[in-house]
């Protein structure tokens, strides 16, 4: 194995059953994903671009070890994602999602989601956390993603779509992953408000080198946003540019 | 049948809601015409008021705080309507013209309860943004698609509704409409719920269907889906669009005209085609700027500075122009007073850089 990637996949295929409209049996299986293999270096973007159904999600479910692929296997620095413990690999792997909503529980204000977090990072790192290293911490988050002060005691419904999008950035960067996945992370936001979180990822990916896989379906966006494009068709065929 | 002809006029419109001592400006001098068979969009950033503006049209907006000034008149054009008059005033304003005093005074009336009913789904419908609330829970979609045919259409018997509504499923492309109809909204998906939701505003073949940001809540991918379905219902009814959206790409090969909405007001007015060939507004022009493609690769996007400007200030509001603290081409005359409406050839933007 070559350590010098950050993320490789080998010949992965996954497919889906599908079941008979009255009798729950099997029928057939959908083939989804098939002999996929792209590899991606540290501090490096892949965008990939491809029409609805035709397996972007499930990549990065596969990725994420959300979802076990049928053939082939991924390795995250040279290892097989299934050796790392849950603990091992949510310091390597990160996803973020199309909604911020769903990221950030509605009960909570977003101190207190933000200190978890750090807290989290400190546990797995197998380091000692104090109150005061947190608030440290949390003010440095604020600073990088330019929020005031007082949405620290607001909750996830009290912010704008934008500001939502930014602490769902900062919950996921706090673990310092090296892998983060972007599934549709700009869709709901206006143009105005994604020119800015594009602008504020770069600036972060340039402050603390993560690679990222750009999931889309605007081709100008992975354009601009990605180091190399990959396109996936109907029936598991691909193409990598 | 709907014929031809002009449907719905909006004229001088103001919306301001009334929030704990504070009243807020949200939409102000809207003016806009709509054709049978006409498809507009209203193009604005969050927070713009146009979801405000779309409910205005059926008076949805909260009854205890909301105020309106202006007319609001709907033509309707269906020839099977015995109910209807030669044009309903939504929201009408009298004037009332003191001689001996030379003070005008003004009263605006709205249409009752009762009348807006027999509007609403049958002659102006909605579609809202979030399919997943817009649906009753705990009733069959079938039977929700079923209550709009049949509040409207007393006549029809029970089988003929049925039919209707499987009909309706076929048609925006549900397919086996019989399991569908017995099914609740959290047992179908997002794209599902959202095409049941475009059968329930076409059921009656209205003259305008509303459609609020219809594509958000979705997946990207479905969004070109539901817009190609969308289009092609208003168009074998001939009904008017009113399309809402964040995202003025993505109205590129559906509309006709766009609406450019900003903090309540209409900035710009174009055909589609002269909106991205040609777009006047500094506001406009820096919207276009804001999209990433591959030539701008390595450098940073431009956004817009600063937030939306506070529509409960009055002075600022009424009497400067509504973009000047985010403006790029600022000039000497836009301190000094607010823009009108000014005509270049067929656009119409609302800038002093335009003034003659």
């Amino acid at each position: 194995m070559k350590d010098n990637f950050l993320l490789e996949v080998k010949n992965i295929s996954k497919y889906y059953p599908v079941y008979a409209t009255f009798l729950h049996i099997e029928v057939t299986k959908k083939l989804v994903l098939k002999n996929i293999s792209f590899s991606l270096g540290y501090n490096t973007s892949l965008g990939v671009l491809g029409a609805s159904g035709c397996g972007k999600t499930t990549l990065a479910k596969l990725i994420a070890r959300i979802e076990q692929p049928d053939n082939g296997s991924i390795f995250i620095e040279g290892k097989d994602i299934n050796s790392y413990t849950k603990e091992e690999f949510a310091l390597k792997v990160q996803l973020l999602f199309q909604n911020p909503f769903s990221m950030l529980n509605p009960k909570l204000p977003i101190k207190f989601l933000l200190s978890e977090r750090i807290k989290q990072y400190f546990v797995l790192n197998k380091k000692k956390v104090n109150k005061e290293l947190i608030r440290y911490k949390i003010d440095e988050l604020l600073e990088i993603a330019k929020l005031p002060k007082d949405v620290l005691n607001m909750y996830p419904h009290q912010l704008s779509g934008g500001q939502k999008q930014r602490v769902a950035i900062l919950m996921v960067l706090t673990l310092q992953p090296k892998l983060i996945i972007l599934d549709e992370p700009l869709s709901a936001l206006d143009v105005s408000l994604q020119a800015q979180m594009l602008n504020f990822f770069s600036e972060l990916k340039q402050k603390y080198g993560f690679s990222y896989i750009f999931i889309t379906h605007d081709k100008n966006l992975a354009e601009y946003f990605c180091d190399k494009i990959l396109y996936l068709y109907e029936g598991g065929r691909y193409e990598l540019q | 049948m709907i014929t031809q002809g002009l449907v719905l006029n909006i004229e001088n419109l103001d919306v301001s809601f009334d929030i704990k001592d504070k009243t807020y400006f949200v939409l102000r001098g809207i003016n806009l015409e709509l054709y049978s068979g006409q498809k507009i969009a209203i193009v604005g950033e969050s927070g713009s008021g146009k979801t405000t503006l779309a409910n205005s049209v059926l008076l949805l907006n909260e009854k205890k705080i909301t105020s309106y000034f202006g007319n609001i008149i709907f033509y309707p054009k269906k020839e099977n309507c015995n109910f209807c008059f030669p044009k309903w005033e939504i929201v009408y304003t009298e004037e009332y013209y003191n001689e001996q005093t030379n003070v005008s005074t003004y009263e605006v009336f709205e249409l009752d309860e009762y009348s807006m009913n027999h509007l609403r789904g049958n002659h102006i419908s909605i579609i809202f943004q979030d399919p997943f609330t817009a649906l009753n829970p705990v009733i069959p979609v079938g039977k929700q698609v079923e209550e709009v045919i049949k509040n409207h259409n007393p006549n029809l018997t029970k089988k003929d509704i049925y039919n209707k509504v499987l009909d309706l499923f076929l048609q925006v492309n549900l397919n086996e409409p019989q399991t569908i109809y017995k099914k609740y909204p959290h047992q179908l998906s997002g794209g599902q719920l959202q095409r049941v939701c475009i059968s329930i505003a076409i059921a009656n073949q209205p003259e305008i269907i509303i459609a609020d940001e219809p594509t958000t809540a979705l997946d990207a991918y479905l969004r070109e889906t539901i817009l190609d379905l969308l289009i092609n219902m208003t168009q074998k009814y001939n009904s008017a669009l009113l399309l809402i959206t964040h995202d003025i790409n993505i109205i590129k090969n559906y509309v006709d005209y766009v609406y450019i909405l900003y903090a309540g007001e209409i900035l710009e007015i174009a055909s589609t085609e002269q909106i991205f060939y040609n777009p006047l507004h500094p506001y406009t022009q820096l919207l276009f700027s804001c999209y990433a493609d591959k030539a701008k690769k390595g450098h940073k996007l431009p956004t817009l500075p600063y937030e939306l400007p506070d529509i409960s200030d009055h002075d600022f509001v009424f009497e400067k122009c509504i973009f000047l603290n985010r403006c790029n081409k600022k000039i000497k005359r836009c301190n000094e007073g607010k823009p009108e409406l000014y005509s270049i050839k067929e656009q119409k933007v609302k800038c002093f850089l335009y003034e003659r």
